[in-house]
């Protein structure tokens, strides 16, 4: 009642005229307390509410909620780097980076049709219906990679013929994709992506950071993820992709091409298990091209076994076998302890370490100079024109000459081979080094020491990359790094490059007449080694055989190394890896216009 | 006003009001008016900017969504245009394949000469020794996917395997089939009998 009485106090006098109410002005401060503090309790009520609820989204689960938000508008995709290019030494490309392109489905469009899409998909991209299907219902999402790294055309073709068959909801964005235009031409160096992109091989593990770049990204809000419009205003961060840097190759593509197809050719009509073979260019240590056969399809590589997707010339090593009595010679000159023309009798056997070394044909008492020894490739006479070395020195003249060492190509993969430690040689092993037993090495590590004859006893460590490049490890390697170091005097390498010569022209002694490229004057030693067979440590029966040399003589352009494992057909060095060199360096010389420098050929006496 | 008079109120008494000179109420005159500016042109102005910024803001924001489409309709242009080249590029690449080269090659009929000589031309000389070409330095177009030699060998192997498996299997067959016709005949001639 008296509330009632208050309130209609209170409102007469408003009304009212204001002198009128002037007695009943204390009357009214009572009524006027209650209407304020009814009125802030109201508002602090309210308040409190928005309060609360701000603690709620705020404090207690904040990011449900802004994940719904972003499920609702926002897109954040992925920039993805494009991976640098392989190119070989003219700029032809080994492996490129095209523009590929990522399929993606927003699901709240797509859930009502999703089986009808997923069906489309699996027959147009050929992915997992299954896997689709549950991509395409996904509650809460707006945004599932259907598929990446699929070829541009055909990612439209499919969203486009999407579009028209009414299904709404599927988008493409780019994606990069690799691509070997060569097949199986250097694949044995440049390697292989994974399906994952992964780099699982060659140059392309190798030199991953190198090539990778930095994926970039950019989150936006769209007012529709599949097509793509962004909300101006919006949210719209961005981190700009870093593509990678290409990486240049020394290799040249087509002399690569020929040298694989010539050796692939000499591998399966010499049944032989594998070959190998090496070109380089003599006065800069540049290989032009390194060849494994077989070897597997860079497109396909599953379609080849897990052994053959490298380099064997880098990974395997071998005993080089006569070869390698180069090499011995060579220093022997080095030394002034021998002169091509030293006179050597040579007896039917040799005992060393108590066990006889005798030579691969049967001779009675032989007389051969030094340059005989070479031509006719004896064991026994390298061995006895050896033994003038003092301790250690051979040792010394095959470390010089890259033996034991891995020749930092940048590729892990590469084994350094066998040079035994000074510690634990002897006199027995160092007559059987002489000529290339008890040794082993990689074909490329062969190859850069006969190169260190070609170019006047100087050895250039030998390169893949042109220029330079940091590979994984963190090493710098290239020809802007490689090394030049002299190994034997100019007049050491010349008189062996001479002695080589008559391996091939000398019509009596000399071991590989097919070694010879008409025109030219040529230089080569044969080689023919038993392999160690890794089972059993022991020698199995089977040979490598091999051939290395140069040309012209006089001025060389190019060496090149053949080697060639276990050949069916009983071959040696001369007989089935000579013709190959000849061919191969045949076709180097005249691609890179060598003219014959007409002078004439040696005549140096090989017997007396 | 009110509030001032009231403490005077008791002053008002009865005696003491013959001896007030009482004025008489005037009506105080009204203060002139503040010269204010006309009205109507303030709020035409103000509602003038009122909808000439909302109005604004529409077209602004419109045109900025106008180019946000064109801006995604140009990006797919590019994104078309930049697969069309990719797609040509490779297709260019495909063709530079050295292995596609010499197939071709091959079918011209051409060859790898095995030597070539060469003309010096200042003096007129001709240096090297030119070979009539033949096939001799040409290597062979290879298959798709080299094969170790031991594998190509198990393979030939298996595959003979596999023909005469396939040539007794069918043999076998034959035999059988010819059993049951003769069987057959049999039967039948047994029936007609």
């Amino acid at each position: 009642m008296a509330q009632r009485q208050v309130k209609r106090k209170v409102r007469r006098p408003a009304r009212r005229p204001a002198p009128r109410s002037a007695p009943k002005a204390t009357q009214r401060r009572g009524p006027v307390h209650i209407r304020l503090r009814v009125g802030f309790i109201l508002v602090a009520m309210v308040l409190s509410v928005f309060g609360g609820r701000l603690v709620q989204l705020q404090g207690i689960d904040p990011h449900s909620y802004a994940a719904m938000a972003a499920a609702e508008n926002v897109v954040d995709v992925v920039l993805p780097a494009e991976r640098g290019e392989i190119l070989d030494r003219d700029g032809e490309a080994l492996a490129d980076s095209a523009d590929g392109l990522m399929v993606l489905a927003d699901p709240k469009q797509t859930k009502k049709d999703a089986p009808a899409i997923a069906a489309f998909l699996a027959k147009e991209l050929g992915v997992d219906y299954a896997t689709a299907l549950t991509k395409l219902r996904k509650d809460g999402s707006r945004f599932q990679y259907i598929k990446r790294q699929v070829p541009a055309t055909q990612a439209t073709a499919a969203v486009e013929k999407a579009g028209k068959e009414g299904y709404q909801g599927l988008w493409t964005s780019r994606d990069p994709l690799r691509n070997y235009p060569n097949g199986d031409v250097a694949a044995n160096l440049v390697g292989f992506l994974g399906n994952d992109q992964r780099p699982l091989a060659g140059l392309e593990s190798a030199f991953d950071k190198h090539l990778a770049g930095k994926d970039g990204h950019a989150e936006y809000d769209a007012t529709s993820p599949a097509n793509g419009t962004r909300m101006p205003l919006g949210t719209n961060n961005r981190v700009a992709p870093v593509d990678g840097d290409d990486l240049k190759l020394t290799i040249d593509r087509d002399l690569q091409y020929y040298v694989q197809q010539t050796l692939m050719d000499a591998v399966q009509k010499s049944r032989a298990e594998s070959g190998m073979a090496v070109v380089i260019d003599t006065q800069t240590g540049e290989i032009l091209s390194l060849v494994d056969y077989p070897t597997f399809d860079a497109r396909d590589p599953a379609a080849s076994p897990k052994t053959l997707r490298g380099s064997n010339a880098l990974s395997n090593v071998y005993e080089p076998g006569s070869v390698q009595k180069v090499l011995t010679v060579a220093g022997l000159l080095d030394q002034g302890l021998v002169s091509p023309s030293t006179r050597i009798k040579i007896p039917e056997s040799y005992m060393s370490g108590g066990a006889p070394i005798r030579d691969w044909y049967p001779h009675g008492v032989e007389k051969l100079t030094l340059a005989g020894v070479i031509a006719k490739s004896s064991n026994i006479g390298t061995v006895m024109a050896a033994d003038k070395y003092a301790e250690g020195q051979l040792r010394e003249y095959l470390s010089a000459f890259g033996l034991g060492r891995r020749t930092g190509l940048g590729l892990n993969t590469e084994s350094a081979g066998l040079l035994a430690s000074p510690e634990a040689w002897n006199a027995a092993d160092e007559d059987r080094i002489d000529f290339g037993q008890s040794v082993s090495v990689n074909a490329v590590q062969m190859a850069a020491a006969l190169n260190t004859i070609a170019n006047g006893g100087v050895r250039i460590d030998p390169s893949l990359i042109a220029g330079s490049a940091t590979n994984n490890s963190g090493v710098e390697v290239g020809t802007d790094t490689a090394e030049r170091t002299r190994v034997v005097s100019q007049e050491a390498a010349s008189q062996t490059a001479e002695m080589m010569e008559r391996v091939i022209n000398d019509p009596v002694n000399g071991t590989a007449k097919q070694a010879a490229v008409p025109g030219y004057r040529v230089s080569g030693k044969t080689g023919t080694a038993q392999r160690v067979n890794s089972e059993c440590k022991c020698y199995d029966g089977t040979n490598t055989v091999s051939f290395g040399g140069f040309a012209p003589t006089d001025d060389p352009r190019f060496t090149v190394y053949v080697a060639i494992h276990n050949p069916g057909n009983g071959g040696g060095g001369g007989s089935v890896a000579g013709p190959v060199f000849s061919q191969i360096m045949s076709f180097a010389l005249r691609r890179y216009g060598v003219p014959p420098t007409g002078t004439e050929p040696s005549k140096m006496p090989t017997g007396w | 006003m009110s509030i001032a008079a009231a403490p005077q109120a008791p002053m008002r008494s009865p005696d003491r009001a013959p001896e007030t000179t009482q004025t008489r109420l005037t009506a105080v005159p009204a203060p002139l008016p503040a010269p204010t500016a006309p009205r109507l042109p303030f709020v035409v102005l103000v509602s003038m900017l009122l909808v000439g910024g909302v109005v604004g803001l529409l077209v602004f924001n419109t045109s900025m969504q106008q180019s946000a489409f064109q801006e995604q309709r140009l990006q797919e242009q590019a994104t078309t245009l930049a697969a069309r080249e990719q797609a040509l590029d490779g297709e260019l690449k495909k063709m530079e394949d050295p292995h596609k080269i010499a197939a071709e090659a091959k079918e011209l009929g051409m060859v790898v000469p095995q030597n070539a000589a060469m003309l010096r031309v200042p003096d007129a000389k001709v240096e090297g020794e030119a070979v009539p070409a033949d096939r001799s330095a040409t290597p062979p177009l290879h298959p798709k996917v080299a094969k170790p030699y031991s594998v190509l060998v198990a393979e030939q192997k298996a595959a003979e395997q596999a023909a005469a498996k396939k040539k007794a299997a069918e043999q076998a067959k034959k035999k059988a089939e010819r059993q049951q016709a003769e069987e057959q005949q049999r039967t039948s001639t047994d029936e007609a009998r």
